[in-house]
Formats: structure tokens, sequence, C-alpha cells
């Protein structure tokens, strides 16, 4: 499927410098409310506008492994965005650390498993 | 001691065999004399010049490029020392069994981040080490992993203490998440000596 426009999320601009946590009970800046917040009316605009949502992760004091797996695993997970879809309308840039674009996929492979049992 | 004293002892031995044999055989042995012509050919003069100059310029250029390759050898070294000291501090942070999150992900990319500098350096002063960046950044994902992987509420089960928790902006660890992560931290810290012995031996 080939999309029509670019949309952009940087994260260290839309959401947070400092990203936190998992959960929202854990601490401020999880990766569940950005999913909530952010990436998710995001992706579903990006869907619905056959657009390409480009997520830049750069810029950012780090990501914990929890947080990147809940805010992409949970777009399967919780919002049931399917894994065709992200494939179609994600893409996600990190020059600074360039093996959390493998890590994402990963999250996004094991949570679509996981969703089609 | 003792063995000190015998060594000195063969050691003159042998200093006085050496100056021995030099005065028989110069005694003995008549070395032709060779003679310089005082005429010299211009042509033979530039040559010789010519020789002399490029044999000078040669070591100058060999012994700066030395010196350069050591400089360049200590500053790697060096950069390691500092990659080593920041994750040994980390260690000592998870053998308390509690790591402040912000610190826990940002240590996490500052080792990845210079692992990618020196390891860029490295390539461009072709400096020899059979430790590639891709073994640093492959065990320096490793701990990230364990460091900053908390389990989901579909995963969490309370009454197994060993899960990794946060709490209060830190990020606790169960016994066999410390042991797993010790154990990487070491297997990092072998690697990047390793590193640097190449670095030096090279």
């Amino acid at each position: 499927m080939k999309v029509q426009n670019k949309m952009k999320l940087v994260l260290r601009d839309d959401y947070s410098a400092t990203p936190g946590a998992r959960y929202e009970v854990e601490g401020d800046d999880s990766g569940e409310v950005f999913r909530i917040k952010c990436l998710y009316p995001k992706i579903r605009e990006a869907i619905s506008s056959n657009s390409l949502l480009v997520v830049d992760l750069d810029g950012t004091a780090g990501y914990g492994t929890s947080f990147l797996e809940e805010a992409f695993g949970g777009l399967i997970r919780n919002d049931r965005v399917t894994y065709e879809q992200l494939k179609n309308h994600l893409s996600i840039i990190s020059e600074e650390e360039d093996y959390l674009v493998d890590d994402i996929e990963s999250y996004l492979l094991d949570a679509a498993k996981s969703a089609a049992k | 001691m003792k063995y000190s004293k015998y060594k000195k002892f063969v050691y003159a031995i042998l200093a006085l065999v050496i100056f021995a044999i030099g005065i028989v055989s110069g005694k003995g042995i008549s070395f032709p004399y060779f003679e310089i012509d005082p005429k010299v050919n211009l042509l033979h003069l530039g040559t010789i010049l010519n020789t002399l100059f490029i044999a000078i310029m040669i070591s100058i250029v060999i012994d700066d490029k030395k010196k350069k390759d050591g400089a360049h050898k200590e500053i790697m070294v060096k950069r390691i020392d500092k990659l080593v000291e920041a994750i040994e501090e980390l260690q000592k942070n998870v053998s308390i069994g509690k790591v402040g999150l912000q610190y826990a992900v940002s240590i996490s990319k500052q080792l990845n981040q210079t692992t990618k500098y020196i390891w860029g350096a490295i390539g461009e002063h072709q400096i020899k080490t059979t430790v590639t960046k891709e073994i640093i950044i492959g065990s320096v994902r490793e701990v990230r992993k364990l460091l900053t992987t908390t389990p989901s509420r579909e995963s969490f089960t309370q009454s197994d203490s060993s899960q990794t928790k946060v709490s209060d902006d830190y990020i606790i660890y169960g016994p066999v998440v410390i042991t797993q992560l010790m154990r990487h931290i070491e297997l990092l810290k072998n690697d990047l000596f390793k590193a640097q012995i190449d670095i030096h031996s090279n």
C-alpha cells in the first residue's frame, strides 16, 4: 500500500525529553501515557488519512525497554491496531540508538503473536 | 639476592672474555684501509646529498607517524578507561539491587554512544583490535535490556518477589536479575579490557 503523506512525531518535543517507566502509576512521562495521549491518536489519524507516521526517537535522555514495549506493543495489545496497519503507516527513526528500531519491531511482532493466540 | 650476585659475576666474566677476543683479533687480523678520492663528480655529490636527504626525511616522517599513532592509541585506551569507570559505577548500583530509572536509561544511551564514538575513531586511525563494535554494542544492549525491563500487567504476579519493580522512580531488581546483570556487566568489562590490550600491543 502506497501512503499519501508523511506525519511526524518527535518524542522529545511532542512528549518528553526524559521518557520514564512503563505505566502511569510508576512515575512521570510513562510509555502508557505516551501511547494514549500521543502515539495512538496520531497513528489513528495516519491510518484514516492513508499517511505515514514517522516517529523520531532522538534527542531524549534515553529509553527504557519497558517504555518502548508498552508504547508500541500496547498499540496492538490494548488499542487493537493490527501489525499490518503499523507496517504500512508507522516508521521509526533513531540515529543515536539505531538498535531501538529493531527492538520496536520485535515488540510489535511479539504483541501480534500474543494477539493472534 | 644470591641469584643476583651470581648473575653479576657471570656478566663480568663474559665482558672480560669479549674484551680479550677483541684484543687478540685486533692484533692478529689486519683490516684493509680504504681511501677517499678528493675529486668528487658533481653528479655523484648530488646523488649522495639526495640519498641523505631522503634518508633523513623518511626517518622524520616515520618517527612522526609513530608518535601520532602512539598518541591516538593512548587516547583510545583512556576513553575506554572512562567507559569502564562508568560501567563500574553502574555495577556498584546494581549490586545494591536498586537503580534510579533515569540513571538506568541514560547510562544505557551513554554507553552505546561512547562505544560508537570510540570504535569509529579506532576504525578511522586503523588501530587493530579483535573486539569489534558489534561485540560491545551487543553486550551494552543485553545490559540495557536487563536493566530497564519491568514486567507488564499481563506477566506480573504479585506473589513473585523476584520480579523487577518500579517504585519512587527507582527500579528494584530481584536476585536472579542482579546475578544476570552482574555477569553481563563483567563480560562487557572483560571485552573492553581485551580491546585495551589489543590496542596497546598492535
